[in-house]
């Protein structure tokens, strides 16, 4: 056990060192430099760009840079070259804006796409499976953007509630109620829309898992016994088809970065996404490698989290 | 599997069959838009500005002026025009031939290179890299870095020793040395792990602002984004047939390695590539639609549904057709490629065979 988890480890920490190599090299090899964002600014005098050589150190090799970026990421004093700020400030604030959007948008792909996946793999072949199956086809394929246009022109038009942002401007006077249904919908319509498409990709996997399970002799066995359908299929079926969802389950953590860069940039969602998305767009190459490397680490977190729980809920995994 | 046997398949799956008529169908228009839009002189020309023309609603018809300047068909504007008085329909047709030319290049790359990554570590899996090769090498590479990053003199210095350290590996000194010290496959598969860490969607957008904007460049970063998905499917593949007596068979009547893989091999592994393929086309039109929408996909004066959808977009509530129009296209596009991806799955799984 504790050899696994050593060895699980210590794989893991050599991968992530060389995705620290690689984030780095792909940002600092590409063509143009961080100091030409703004070639036209008369502001922009070669002394200045020299300055800012210097004072960001990119005047020194490319391995020293690496060393010393990665010393200043793990010493916290990493600075955003926009504004001088705290990068992990920045991104701990954000961060917390994230956290809503995506512990809810989660929690609803989860409820929903379990029923609906058993049910339609219960009841296979019939009308609701069938329309289940094109419904979740549309909902795979819709653009996430496109979706949310349609989303706020109903929501907008129906509701006539304000929806981007986090909350509205100039409510703070109101009662306590109104601002709390203000903060509700401008929460729900984002994360709402975060997981349709979740909702429609977990369906079909939990459907074709439940199906699969269906299919095997242990369960013909209990049919046989006489036992009553909501045995045969929770105790029996459901318990053999969860396994695999305990991967899902570690592969759904970094989709706190990287899933939510549209979405976010669409509703004005201050929060992770659209901090990654504002920074590589100034070229602020210390908030997009420390993100990349974040979700790296989160990524590897995940699938380690994922080995962990498979260990104790697989009983024929044993070391 | 035959042709005949593969046409009575899909015929019985009428979602599947809808799909593959809807993807073909799509497959004709975008061939056409690039027959009617291209060259100087199109027949429908996708960049005309008419100013006084702008935001006509779909089925509008043309003022006299532009019917006798221009031909349209039948005067009319067929899905209307944009805030600058361009033809929404040609714009349509060029972007389908755009968009669809991103998904199959870009796919095409990634398959190009998760099968020849795959081939290699589920052929060559066992073989060993020595400690000396796999240190010489990453100096070499670190060497060529280095002289990217013009930092010559030490990077020439690394890669001169990485290939001397190379040549000399078969010396009785090195050889001694050059134990076995990890085998091709789980460094392959080391990787791909590696290139799974990064969330594709945001590497995407990284390399994407760091390049220079062009259709070819957005081709090339979904391509090389997205090939570990079909290298992992080609390795397994490869795997349980390298047992296969017919590969016995064939390397004992002494056929090139080449010969083995690509004649032997690939075409039993091609049926998962296949599949994945197909539904690789449909997220990378996703991909491009939402690179567009941020500004950041192919840049003007190609339209693509994506860029069309994303200027409409601040026209949402008086000229609704230009966000709705491309938008439902590109859902389309995608469920047929969806629908028909699903079903080849079913047609090359052996276990529903019967």
């Amino acid at each position: 056990m504790v050899k696994f988890i050593s060895k699980n480890l210590y794989q893991r920490a050599i991968t992530l060192f060389f995705v620290s190599i690689v984030s780095f090299l792909v940002i600092y090899l590409a063509p143009g430099k961080p100091t030409q964002v703004d070639p036209l600014n008369p502001k922009f005098t070669p002394e200045l760009v020299e300055r800012m050589r210097k004072e960001f150190n990119l005047d020194k090799p490319i391995y020293i840079q690496y060393l010393l970026f990665y010393n200043d990421l793990f010493s916290g004093k990493l600075k955003s070259w926009k504004d001088n700020q705290s990068v992990m400030k920045k991104i701990r604030d954000r961060f917390l804006n994230s956290l809503p959007l995506f512990i809810l948008g989660t929690l609803i792909t989860w409820t929903i796409s379990f029923p609906i996946g058993i049910y339609s793999a219960i009841k296979r072949g019939s009308f609701v499976d069938k329309t289940v199956s094109l419904l979740s086809y549309f909902f795979i394929s819709i653009p996430g953007f496109f979706f949310a246009y349609i989303l706020i022109v109903f929501v907008v038009k129906v509701f006539e509630v304000p929806v981007i942002g986090m909350n509205t401007f100039g409510l703070e006077e109101t009662s306590l109620l109104t601002i709390f249904m203000d903060r509700v919908w401008h929460l729900v319509i984002p994360s709402f829309l975060g997981a349709t498409g979740g909702i429609a990709i977990l369906s079909r996997y939990v459907r074709s898992q439940m199906l699969e399970v269906l299919d095997n002799e242990y369960i013909r066995t209990a049919w046989a016994k006489g036992l009553s359908p909501d045995e045969v299929y929770y105790r029996h079926a459901l318990r053999n088809a969860l396994l695999p969802f305990i991967t899902m389950f570690g592969m759904i953590i970094p989709g706190l970065i990287g899933g939510s860069v549209i979405i976010e940039s669409i509703f004005s969602w201050p929060g992770l996404g659209r901090l990654a998305y504002e920074a590589i767009m100034a070229r602020d190459y210390p908030v997009v490698l420390t993100l990349n490397f974040i979700s790296a680490c989160l990524v590897l977190l995940g699938t380690f989290l994922s080995d962990i729980l498979y260990l104790f809920a697989d009983p024929r995994i044993r070391l | 599997m035959r042709m005949g046997e593969g046409y009575k398949l899909i015929r019985n799956d009428w979602v599947g069959f809808l799909g593959l008529c809807l993807f073909l169908c799509f497959l004709g228009i975008s061939v056409l838009g690039l027959l009617l839009t291209r060259g100087s002189e199109p027949i429908l020309d996708p960049k005309k500005v008419r100013l006084h023309e702008k935001l006509k609603p779909p089925m509008c018809k043309a003022s006299p002026e532009t019917i006798a300047n221009e031909k349209l068909p039948f005067g009319r504007f067929l899905l209307g025009t944009d805030d600058l008085g361009r033809d929404v329909f040609a714009r349509m047709l060029q972007g389908a031939y755009v968009s669809m030319s991103v998904g199959f290049v870009s796919v095409g790359i990634s398959v190009l290179i998760g099968v020849i990554i795959g081939g290699i570590s589920g052929y060559y899996g066992d073989r060993n890299i020595g400690l000396i090769t796999f240190l010489s090498l990453l100096l070499l590479i670190a060497g060529i870095i280095l002289i990217i990053s013009s930092n010559r003199s030490l990077g020439l210095l690394l890669s001169c020793l990485g290939v001397i350290s190379l040549l000399l590996k078969k010396t009785r000194f090195l050889k001694q040395m050059d134990r076995q010290f990890i085998d091709v496959d789980s460094f392959i598969m080391r990787i791909v792990d590696i290139m799974l860490c990064f969330p594709s969607f945001f590497l995407i957008l990284t390399v994407v602002v760091v390049l220079p904007p062009s259709i070819y460049n957005i081709m090339i970063v979904i391509g090389v984004t997205s090939w570990m998905g079909t290298a992992r499917f080609v390795r397994a593949e490869f795997l349980a047939l390298r047992e296969l007596d017919f590969v016995k068979a064939a390397k004992l009547l002494g056929l090139s390695d080449m010969k083995i893989i690509f004649v032997h091999m690939l075409p039993n592994a091609i049926g998962p590539v296949l599949v994945s393929a197909t539904l690789g086309v449909a997220s990378a039109i996703l991909v491009e639609a939402g690179l567009s929408f941020l500004g950041l996909g192919v840049p003007p004066p190609h339209a693509t549904w994506g860029n069309i959808l994303s200027d409409g977009k601040n026209y949402l509530f008086d000229a609704p057709w230009l966000t709705f129009i491309p938008g439902f296209t590109i859902m389309l596009v995608v469920l047929s490629f969806n629908l028909f991806g699903e079903a080849l799955r079913d047609m090359v799984n052996p276990k529903l065979k019967s």
